[in-house]
C-alpha cells in the first residue's frame, strides 16, 4: 500500500520583488500528492495557487522550502537546471488555451515539437505522425484538425490540443492551471470529463488548480484551500464537504449556490462574506484571514496559526480549532 | 511640479552622456577620413611649415584622446567648438550666426505641422467617410509619399514662377545694426519694423510649407485615426446618448485624449524636419544652419562636423523631452518616472 | 492510413497564403500598389534595354538637341547636354531601387538580430548594452547621421547605402525589441522554455514567426522612406556622382533652369513620388492582411 509520493511540498515560499515592495505570493505551504490522485488546489485569485503550479513546473524558483518529485528528484530548481527527463515527466496546461498555442503554427507542428523533443530520436516521420494521430484520438479531436492553424479553432478544442501536447510527452504528472476557467460552461464539463477519463485510463496524477469548488467536488480526490499565500485547510474531498473546519472554507461553502433543499441543509450555517482578499504587498499581522473572519479572537491579530491535524488526515490552520 | 524638474534634469544628463559618447565616436571616425583636412583647407600653395603649424594649433598631431579632451575643455570653459577649416572662423561664431535662422524656420514649420495636421485630422474624423474625408485622406496620402524637395520644386514653380505670389528664394536684406537674436523675424519685431516682418514671413512661407507638408500629412492621418478611436469610445457614446452637444463633445471631450498619440509622434516629425531642412534651405537658398552644416559636411571640416552633430543632437533631444513632458501632462495614465 | 495520406497532400501554408492573397486582392489600392511596384521593378531591371537612348545615361553630349521639350522622340525632354531625360530616369530608377534594397539588406538583419537578443535577454546586461548602443544612433536625425557617415567614405552608391543603413538599423532593433518583449509574455513561449526547447529554436521558431509580419510591413514602407533619403542625399551631391544619373541629383541640378525647362525637374520628382506611393500602398496592403487579429 505504501507508495512513493508523487509530490511532496514542504515549507514552500515565494516572494516577488516589486516596485512597491516585497510581495509574498506563497507563505510557507506543505502538501503531498499521492500517485494516481487528482489533487485540487483551490483559492481566490491572488491566493498564490497558480504561483505554486508555476514553481512545480519550473517557471519560478521558490524563495524557500522544498519540493520533491517521486521521492527523489528536487523540483526547487527552475527549468534551466532540470533534466530533460524531468521536464518530460511533469507537464503543464495553462488557463488560457489561446495564449499557450503559437498562432502561427498548425496543430501538427505544435504536436510535433514534444515528440521530437522527448521521443526516440530514431523515429521515422511516419511513426511520429502516428504518435500525433494517436494523441488526437486520445483527446477526441478529429484528425482533420492537424492541418488547421491553432488560431482557427475554438477555445475548448484549443485546450484539448494543449492536453494532447502534454500527453505526447507521456508524463506521469500534469499541473492543470485552471484548465477550464477560460471556457464556456458547456465546454467546461466536456474538458473536465475528458481529463478525469484520461487520468483513470493512463494512471496519471494531477495537480488541479482552480477557484471552482463544484469542479473540485466532482473530480478531485483530495484538496487544499489557499488564502493569501497560506494553506488554511487540507483533506479528502468527501471529508471536506461533510465537515469544513476553517472559517474561510465555511464561508466559501456557504456561498455555493445549490439546487435542492437537501443540499442546502448540508451547507454550513450561513457565514457572511465580508471584505475582500487583502493586498499581498501589505499582509496583515497574525492570521492572514482575521480581517474577514466572523469568529475573530484577540490572538488572531497577533499570532500566525500553525496548520494542525485536527482529525486523522484533516488539516486546518485556525486558532479556534 | 518638482517631479517635472527632476525629470528634466535627469533627461538632460542622459542626453549629455549620449552626446559625449556620440561626439567621441564621430571624432574617431573623422580621424579615419582619408586625406589631410588641414592641407585641403589651406590649399596646395601653402608651405608645409604653415600646414604643420596649423595642424598643431588644431591638435591634429596629438593622439585622439588628447585632441578630444582639448576640444571638450574648449566647450566647457569657453563655449568654443574649435576652428572651422571651412569658414576659417570659430565654429561657435558660425553657430551663433546660422543656427537662429534655422530655428526660426523650424519654429514656423513646427507650428504649421501641429495646427494644420490637427485641423485636417479633425475635419476628416468628424466628416468620416464623406467626400471631404476622402479628399483629406487622398491629400494626406500624397503628402506622405512626396519627398520634401519635390514639394519645394513644385511650389517654387507654381507659387514663385507661375503665380508670382511668393519670392522664389533667398532672404530679405536686414540691417546688421538690427541684429540681436539672429532670428530675422524676431529681430524685425524687436526693432518694431512690422513691414519688414511681413516681408520676412513672405520669404519664409514656401520653405516652411515645403518643410512641413510631409509631417502635416502624417499628423493628419494619426490625428484622424485617434479621433475616430475616441468617437467610438464608450464614454463618448455615453455622453452623446446623455445629450451633450456634438460640437462641445468634440471640442471638450475628444480633443484632449486625441492629442496624445498626435503629440507623441510629433517628436519624430521634428527629427524628420531637422533633416529635411538641409534640402529645403538649399532649394530656397536660405542661409541657415542646415545649409552651413551641409557645406561643413561636404568639405569634411572636422570640428564643424562634430559641432553640428552635437547641436542637432541637443535640439532633437530637447524637443523630444518637451514633448514627453507635454504628453505626460495630457495623459493622466502616464506618470513621470524619475 | 489512406485518410492520412489525403491530409498530407493538403498544404496548410499554401492554403493560408491563398487566403491572404484573397484578402489582399480584395483591396484595389493594394493591388494598385503591387502593380506599380511590379512595373517599376520591370523598368529598373530592363532599364538599359528599354531606354530609347541608353548612351545618355553616361557622359554623352549632343549639342544639336539641348533643352528639347517633351515630344514623341524624347518623352520627358532633353537636358542641357542634350541627353534624353526619360532614359536617364530609367537608369536613375535602377539605382534608387538598388540603394533601397541594399540598405534593407544591410540594416534589417543586423537590426532584427540585435532586437531579438535584447528582447529575449530582457533585464540582463545584454539588453542594457544593446539598447544603449541603439539609442546612441537614434539621438541624431537619420538623414544627418547618414550624410555625416557618407562623407567618411568615398562618394559612391555603395557607401551612401552604408551611410543610410548605419542610420537605419536602430529603428529595426527598437521595433523587434518591443515586439519580442510582447511576444515573450505569451504562454506558448513560456511553455517552450519549460519543455526544454533550445534558445535558438524558441527565438527563430516560436518568436520570429509572430513578429515578422510587422517587420515586413515596415520594410515595405521603409523602401519609400529610404528612397526619399537617398535621393535627398543625391540632391545635395552625396552618393552617386555624375554623370551616373540619380533621381535626386537630376532634380537639384536643374532647379536653376526653372521655370523655362520645367521638365528637367518635374519628371524625375514625379517618378520618386510614384515609387514611394507604390511601396506605401503595398505596405498598407500587407499590414491589412498580416495582422492575425484582423481576421
Amino acid at each position: 500500500m505504501e507508495q512513493k509520493l508523487v509530490l511532496d511540498v514542504k515549507g514552500l515560499r515565494k516572494e516577488f520583488k516589486t516596485k512597491q515592495g516585497k510581495l509574498v505570493a506563497v507563505n510557507g505551504v506543505d502538501f503531498q500528492i499521492r500517485p494516481g490522485e487528482i489533487f485540487g488546489l483551490v483559492g481566490e485569485s491572488g491566493s498564490g495557487k497558480s504561483t505554486i503550479g508555476f514553481m512545480i513546473a519550473g517557471a519560478y524558483e521558490p524563495t524557500a522550502g522544498m519540493i520533491s518529485f517521486k521521492g527523489e528528484q528536487d523540483l526547487t530548481k527552475s527549468y534551466k537546471e532540470r533534466s530533460k527527463e524531468l521536464k518530460r515527466d511533469i507537464q503543464l496546461v495553462f488557463q488560457d488555451p489561446g495564449g499557450s498555442l503559437n498562432p502561427r503554427k498548425t496543430i501538427r507542428q505544435i504536436l510535433l515539437a514534444p515528440s521530437q523533443l522527448y521521443g526516440d530520436q530514431h523515429l521515422t516521420s511516419a511513426e511520429r505522425e502516428s504518435r500525433i494521430e494517436e494523441a488526437m484520438f486520445r483527446v477526441g479531436l478529429p484528425l482533420s484538425y492537424l492541418n488547421k492553424y491553432s488560431r482557427a479553432i475554438g477555445g475548448g478544442e484549443k485546450q484539448l490540443v494543449c492536453i494532447a501536447r502534454a500527453l505526447i510527452a507521456e508524463p506521469s504528472f500534469i499541473v492543470l492551471d485552471e484548465p477550464t476557467s477560460a471556457l464556456d460552461v458547456s465546454i467546461q464539463a466536456k474538458i473536465t470529463n475528458k481529463l478525469s477519463e484520461l487520468q483513470k485510463r493512463e494512471r496519471l496524477s494531477y495537480l488541479f488548480i482552480t477557484h471552482n469548488l463544484c469542479l473540485v467536488r466532482n473530480i478531485c480526490d483530495r484538496l487544499a484551500i489557499m488564502y493569501l499565500g497560506d494553506l488554511c485547510e487540507y483533506t479528502e474531498t468527501t471529508e471536506f464537504f461533510r465537515n469544513p473546519l476553517h472559517p474561510y472554507t465555511q464561508m466559501l461553502l456557504s456561498s455555493i449556490p445549490v439546487l435542492s433543499e437537501e443540499e442546502e441543509r448540508l451547507k454550513p450555517e450561513k457565514a457572511k462574506s465580508v471584505g475582500e482578499i487583502p493586498n499581498p504587498l501589505n499582509r496583515p499581522a497574525g492570521c492572514s484571514f482575521h480581517a474577514r473572519c466572523p469568529m475573530k479572537m484577540a490572538v488572531c491579530t497577533k499570532e500566525v496559526p500553525e496548520i494542525r491535524e485536527v482529525s486523522p488526515g484533516h488539516f486546518a490552520s485556525c486558532h479556534r480549532l | 511640479m518638482r517631479l517635472a524638474y527632476l525629470l528634466v534634469l535627469k533627461r538632460l544628463i542622459h542626453i549629455l552622456v549620449v552626446l559625449l559618447v556620440l561626439s567621441f565616436v564621430i571624432f574617431a571616425f573623422i580621424r579615419l577620413i582619408p586625406g589631410d583636412p588641414v592641407r585641403i583647407s589651406l590649399g596646395p600653395m601653402v608651405s608645409e611649415e604653415t600646414v604643420q603649424k596649423m595642424r598643431s594649433e588644431l591638435y591634429f598631431d596629438r593622439p585622439l584622446v588628447i585632441q578630444y579632451a582639448h576640444w571638450l575643455k574648449g566647450i566647457v570653459t569657453k563655449g568654443d567648438f574649435g576652428l572651422s577649416l571651412y569658414t576659417h572662423r570659430p565654429v561657435s561664431a558660425d553657430i551663433a550666426e546660422y543656427l537662429p535662422k534655422s530655428l526660426e524656420l523650424a519654429l514656423y514649420s513646427g507650428i504649421m505641422i501641429l495646427v494644420m495636421g490637427v485641423l485636417l485630422g479633425t475635419i476628416s474624423a468628424i466628416f468620416k467617410n464623406t467626400w471631404l474625408d476622402n479628399l483629406v485622406r487622398f491629400i494626406s496620402y500624397l503628402g506622405v509619399v512626396t519627398p520634401p524637395y519635390a514639394f519645394g520644386v513644385f511650389f517654387m514653380l507654381l507659387f514663385g514662377y507661375i503665380l508670382k505670389w511668393f519670392p522664389i528664394g533667398g532672404m530679405p536684406k536686414i540691417d546688421p545694426a538690427m541684429t540681436r537674436t539672429g532670428m530675422l523675424g524676431l529681430d524685425a519685431l524687436l526693432a518694431g519694423d512690422f513691414a519688414l516682418y511681413g516681408q520676412i514671413l513672405k520669404y519664409m512661407f514656401l520653405p516652411a510649407l515645403s518643410l512641413s507638408l510631409n509631417s502635416i500629412a502624417y499628423q493628419a492621418r494619426i490625428h484622424r485615426s485617434s479621433m475616430i478611436e475616441n468617437i467610438n469610445a464608450d464614454y463618448i457614446q455615453f455622453a452623446e446618448v446623455a445629450g451633450v452637444k456634438r460640437i462641445r463633445l468634440i471640442m471638450k471631450h475628444m480633443m484632449k485624449p486625441s492629442f496624445i498619440p498626435t503629440f507623441t509622434i510629433y517628436g519624430l516629425q521634428v527629427g524628420a524636419l531637422l533633416g529635411n531642412a538641409f534640402i529645403i534651405e538649399v532649394i530656397f537658398r536660405y542661409a541657415g544652419f542646415s545649409q552651413y552644416s551641409l557645406n561643413v559636411i561636404m568639405n569634411k571640416d572636422p570640428y564643424g562636423i562634430v559641432a553640428i552633430t552635437f547641436i542637432f543632437g541637443i535640439v532633437f533631444a530637447i524637443v523630444n523631452m518637451l514633448i514627453d513632458l507635454g504628453v505626460s501632462k495630457l495623459d493622466p495614465r502616464i506618470s513621470l518616472e524619475v | 492510413m489512406k485518410k492520412s495520406r489525403v491530409e498530407k497532400s493538403f498544404n496548410p501554408r499554401l492554403e493560408a497564403l491563398k487566403k491572404s492573397w484573397y484578402k489582399f486582392s480584395r483591396n484595389p489600392l493594394s493591388l494598385l500598389g503591387l502593380s506599380v511596384i511590379m512595373v517599376i521593378f520591370f523598368l529598373a531591371i530592363f532599364a538599359t534595354v528599354l531606354a530609347p537612348y541608353p548612351e545618355d545615361s553616361g557622359l554623352s553630349v549632343n549639342f544639336t538637341r539641348t533643352f528639347q521639350s517633351p515630344s514623341r522622340q524624347h518623352l520627358a525632354g532633353t537636358d542641357e547636354y542634350g541627353r534624353d531625360i526619360f532614359s536617364r530616369m530609367l537608369v536613375g530608377l535602377r539605382y534608387s531601387l538598388a540603394i533601397g534594397l541594399l540598405v534593407l539588406i544591410l540594416a534589417v538583419p543586423f537590426g532584427i538580430l540585435l532586437g531579438l537578443l535584447a528582447g529575449y535577454y530582457k533585464e540582463t546586461w545584454l539588453e542594457t548594452i544593446v539598447m544603449r548602443f541603439t539609442e546612441l544612433f537614434m539621438s541624431i536625425p537619420p538623414l544627418i547621421l547618414a550624410m555625416v557617415i557618407c562623407t567618411m567614405f568615398t562618394n559612391s552608391y555603395f557607401f551612401s547605402s552604408v551611410g543610410i543603413a548605419v542610420a537605419w538599423w536602430p529603428w529595426y532593433t527598437r521595433l523587434t525589441y518591443n515586439l519580442v518583449i510582447s511576444v515573450s509574455n505569451e504562454l506558448y513561449v513560456l511553455y517552450a522554455k519549460l519543455s526544454g526547447i533550445n534558445v535558438l529554436k524558441i527565438i527563430f521558431k516560436e518568436i520570429l514567426p509572430n513578429i515578422y509580419p510587422s517587420i515586413l510591413t515596415k520594410m515595405s514602407l521603409d523602401m519609400g522612406s529610404i528612397i526619399i533619403i537617398a535621393s535627398s542625399m543625391n540632391f545635395v551631391g552625396l552618393g552617386i556622382q555624375p554623370p551616373t544619373p540619380s533621381l535626386g541629383a537630376m532634380v537639384s541640378n536643374s532647379i536653376s533652369y526653372l521655370p523655362e525647362y520645367w521638365w528637367l525637374t518635374v519628371f524625375p520628382a514625379l517618378l520618386v513620388i510614384l515609387i514611394v506611393l507604390g511601396f506605401n500602398l503595398l505596405g498598407d496592403g500587407l499590414n491589412d492582411i498580416m495582422s492575425v487579429e484582423g481576421k
